[in-house]
């Protein structure tokens, strides 16, 4: 049985390491997503943006400066926050092994700007928590009891940061479209469940606007019942009444995005970025969420280094 | 008629002069034998200065007075002379074109200099669907 294996390794090992070796694909300079190898590439977007948290007493994350960088080698990548490596890339393919920062814990942190541009002259203390509505969220205090469904996020315990790793697929197709597929498996020990996600883009230039670059992504995100239940899944660690305890589903959450970029010469742009995700029902059904959709929103000027 | 043979004679020698004067010219460009090796400097990286040592040589047909000019800096003069072989220095950055000019600043021989580096740039695709924080 340990032969076999061992053999099974060795024939995967051997696999990769032939797919590894396949032709190195360029893409022309010119093309938006062509980046050139062995450079870092940083740009950093001013402006005003939200997006906004779908948790009760969720802060919305604000968009003020936003970084943005990356570094593509042969077959290592980083970019954002996202670490990768390429074994196969053709003209229209690319297979990857990736590892990136999972977003939902995201919403259970305190973004109030406060917390993140610290002000030195008034307002600089962060809202106080509401700890008497935290531990009494039953409503006993002569409330309305049939009214409170709700979980605020200072009730439940701390969510921690997920790491997540797992294999991409890109493949360019038609004129400059760009779908992409990704399954990651968490592997800091947090929720120790899956995720996906499956996005298309497609990216439209107009002759009458030369430098300006119009791109629209339709995607849907996919969440294992192991993570929406660790992150919207409320139980005894909580402290909530029994009756508002939540057990997560696995969810499929359709998402929009539009970013529209105006150059104005080769470093300075204006950005426009739109996107509404529309959570599945197992997301919205938890006490903890208030809103089906998350809405980001930006616009600003970019420059890139 | 007199004064019309003169003039058809003036024009005559105008014409005459011009066509020899341009024939000495191309004469001379055409004997010009002018060169510089090595043609390509190689460097490491795209944007990388290129130094390298290189032998210029040109031969003429008669005896002239001559300058070397990267771009529009002189680099060597040599003075009645039929045959010249020498080793220069080249410091360039970008492709240079190297003239060889007359005593009138003509130019009657030149020769582009190229820079090519050993790892071309490569470009691959950027595996980020859309601009996004997470």
């Amino acid at each position: 049985m340990l032969f076999i294996r061992s053999i099974n390794l060795k024939y995967i090992i051997f696999l990769l390491f032939i797919i590894s070796q396949s032709v190195y694909a360029q893409c022309a300079p010119e093309e938006n997503d062509c980046v050139p190898v062995g450079e870092w590439q940083f740009s950093i977007a001013i402006g005003a943006g939200v997006i906004t948290n779908p948790l009760h007493d969720g802060d919305n994350i604000p968009l003020v400066i936003v970084p943005n960088f990356s570094y593509y080698g042969e077959q290592v990548f980083i970019d954002n926050n996202a670490l990768g490596f390429t074994f196969y890339q053709s003209d229209t393919l690319s297979l990857s092994a990736v590892s990136q920062l999972n977003r939902e814990n995201s919403f259970f942190q305190r973004w109030h700007p406060n917390n993140i541009f610290v002000n030195s002259f008034a307002n600089a203390a962060p809202d106080a928590p509401q700890f008497d509505e935290a531990l009494d969220p039953t409503g006993d205090n002569g409330g309305i009891d049939d009214e409170i469904n709700e979980v605020e996020l200072d009730q439940v315990h701390k969510r921690k940061w997920a790491l997540d790793a797992g294999l991409q697929v890109n493949w360019f197709f038609f004129q400059h479209s760009h779908l992409q597929v990704k399954l990651l498996h968490n592997i800091n020990n947090v929720y120790n469940g899956l995720n996906g996600q499956l996005a298309l883009e497609q990216p439209f230039t107009f002759s009458a606007i030369p430098n300006n670059l119009l791109t629209l992504t339709i995607g849907v995100n996919w969440q294992s019942k192991e993570q929406v239940d660790y992150y919207y899944g409320i139980d005894e660690q909580d402290q909530v009444d029994e009756e508002l305890f939540y057990q997560g589903k696995a969810s499929i959450s359709p998402y929009f995005k539009l970013i529209n970029q105006y150059a104005v010469n080769e470093r300075w742009s204006v950005k426009l970025s739109l996107q509404r995700e529309w959570l599945d029902s197992s997301l919205t059904n938890s006490p903890l969420v208030q809103d089906d959709v998350i809405d980001t929103f930006f616009v600003g000027v970019e420059y890139a280094f | 008629m007199r004064f019309n043979t003169w003039i058809t004679l003036l024009l005559f020698s105008f014409v005459s002069i011009t066509a020899l004067a341009n024939n000495e010219k191309s004469e001379q460009e055409s004997v010009i034998e002018f060169s510089i090796k090595p043609l390509v400097c190689i460097v490491k990286k795209p944007g990388d200065a290129c130094s390298m040592t290189a032998t210029v040589s040109w031969q003429s047909a008669t005896v002239i007075n001559s300058c070397l000019y990267q771009g529009i800096t002189k680099v060597a003069c040599w003075l009645n002379k039929k045959k010249v072989k020498a080793v220069i220095e080249i410091n360039i950055e970008e492709n240079m074109e190297y003239t060889l000019r007359d005593d009138n600043h003509q130019i009657i021989a030149q020769q582009l200099i190229t820079i090519n580096s050993s790892l071309a740039k490569k470009y691959r695709r950027r595996l980020r669907a859309g601009w996004s924080l997470f």
